[in-house]
């Protein structure tokens, strides 16, 4: 490679390097899914956030459980030097479960 | 960032920073078995009766307007012992093309999950997850999953088409050596160590909103990719997906069209099916094109109307209704052989 970095374990093995897409988490919250909200991060202003959801599930397991589907409407902008993530609700269908939103550092 | 450590890897991406934590693998999440903790979705059918105070000695089948193959459906005259009257009994029976697994996996915090399945024609997605107490310390996940399968396949050969990898933030007991590199941010955070496997992600798949509405199984879609992938997902050799409620919700109606002989005529009936979606799996298929599979979870049928009477060719016609919701738009892929 002419640029760039890579690191290797102590096995000798390439973990990582620079050909690789960065992937790293700046924050998880977990959301009611008829919450509207935001949360603020500085010093990332320079960063691509990206936002994805997961829905959180009660430790009961039951067949109707699995038919809820909650999803929130996620949102990024700059506020300043901060970067300010938003959600609201979006769809929720059958039993009403917590979010987890992952907020990702694209780039 | 004013501070710290960033080494910008490709596309100007961010593999390591001293602002937020890379994601360590820790390891393929464990099919839990046993009673109780493997479940399927109903599958058992729905009775519905139209009901007359008729007299007769007719019998018929009904026919599927809308997909015909995907869903049986029965009818037959239904005589009431208590008052002798003859019902057209629909029956509605659902072919069990879902499965719903529970998969564990001991995590410090709750996981990042990619999707793995060594045949394209069976995906899996995450349905929830959820803590289930902790193990030396370390929190213990519970990871349910839907896994969708064509027709008349064997469920339990299926299953093991499934692999689920798992990741979460490094931590402080993550950097188990003496060598190497870490991380931290400015309040003492961890945010990388050289002594895990970190995620790379080796390719995104990008949805947009307008993208069709899939059909039932196994819709091949065009698929776009973000610029300049290190490796286009054509050529990942064991490509999994990451399972961020991607999926859509679909919901559609099929109308059900049935007609009883009688000494005055035939007498039709409708009755309407609707069908409900949430997240979908993703594949690669042999030939290199995305596969999208939606995991039907619900099924609803109501009773129609009469459509008519005395001629033998139902009035209604079919009725078909659909709505899609694309959302996020970015999957980020991963090869799994980086972490077998």
């Amino acid at each position: 490679m002419a640029y760039g970095f890579r690191i290797y374990n102590q096995a000798g093995q390439l973990t990582l390097s620079s050909s690789n897409f960065g992937f790293t988490m700046l924050d998880k919250i977990e959301v009611s899914p008829y919450s509207t909200s935001s949360r603020s991060y500085s010093g990332v202003s320079d960063l691509v956030i990206h936002v994805a959801q997961t829905q959180k599930e009660p430790t009961a397991a039951s067949v109707d459980e699995i038919l809820a589907f909650n999803v929130m409407n996620t949102s990024v902008s700059l506020s300043g030097a901060d970067v300010i993530v938003s959600w609201s609700p979006r769809i929720v269908s059958g039993i009403a479960r917590n979010v987890i939103l992952y907020v990702m550092v694209m780039a | 960032m004013t501070y710290g450590i960033k080494l910008l890897g490709h596309n100007n991406s961010l593999p390591v920073s001293s602002v937020s934590p890379a994601l360590a693998f820790r390891g393929k999440a464990t099919r839990i078995t046993g009673a109780g903790m493997t479940y399927y979705p109903a599958d058992s059918g729905y009775d519905f009766y139209f009901r007359s105070n008729y007299f007769g000695n007719s019998y018929d089948t009904l026919t599927v307007a809308g997909t015909p193959g995907i869903y049986k459906f029965y009818a037959g005259i239904y005589n009431s012992a208590v008052a002798p009257r003859y019902d057209l009994k629909f029956t509605a029976s659902i072919p069990r093309e879902i499965i719903v697994v529970t998969y564990r996996i001991v995590c410090p915090s709750i996981p990042t999950v990619f999707c793995n399945t060594i045949s394209h024609t069976t995906k899996a997605s995450v349905l929830g997850i959820s803590q289930n107490g902790t193990s030396g310390g370390i929190p213990v996940w519970d990871i349910k999953t839907s896994i969708s399968f064509p027709l008349g396949l064997v469920e339990s050969t299926l299953i093991s088409y499934i692999t689920l990898y798992c990741f979460s933030e490094v931590v402080p007991a993550d950097s188990t050596s003496s060598f190497g590199i870490s991380a931290f941010s400015g309040t003492g955070q961890m945010t990388f160590t050289s002594d895990v496997k970190p995620l790379k992600i080796k390719d995104y798949v990008l949805f947009t909103s307008s993208t069709t509405p899939p059909s039932l199984q196994d819709t091949i879609y065009t698929r776009s990719f973000s610029p300049n992938p290190e490796t286009p997902t054509l050529s990942i050799a064991k490509a999994g997906f990451m399972n961020s409620d991607f999926g859509r919700y679909d919901s559609r109606q099929y109308i059900l069209q049935g007609w009883v002989s009688r000494s005055d005529g035939y007498w039709f009936y409708n009755a309407y099916m609707t069908t409900k979606y949430a997240t979908a799996g993703l594949a690669v298929t042999p030939g290199g094109e995305l596969d999208i599979a939606l995991n039907a979870i619900k099924y609803e049928m109501s009773v129609g109307e009469i459509a008519t009477s005395g001629a033998q060719t139902p009035s209604a016609s079919p009725v078909t209704t659909s709505k899609l919701e694309a959302f996020p738009t970015y999957i980020p892929v991963i090869d799994c052989a980086d972490y077998d």
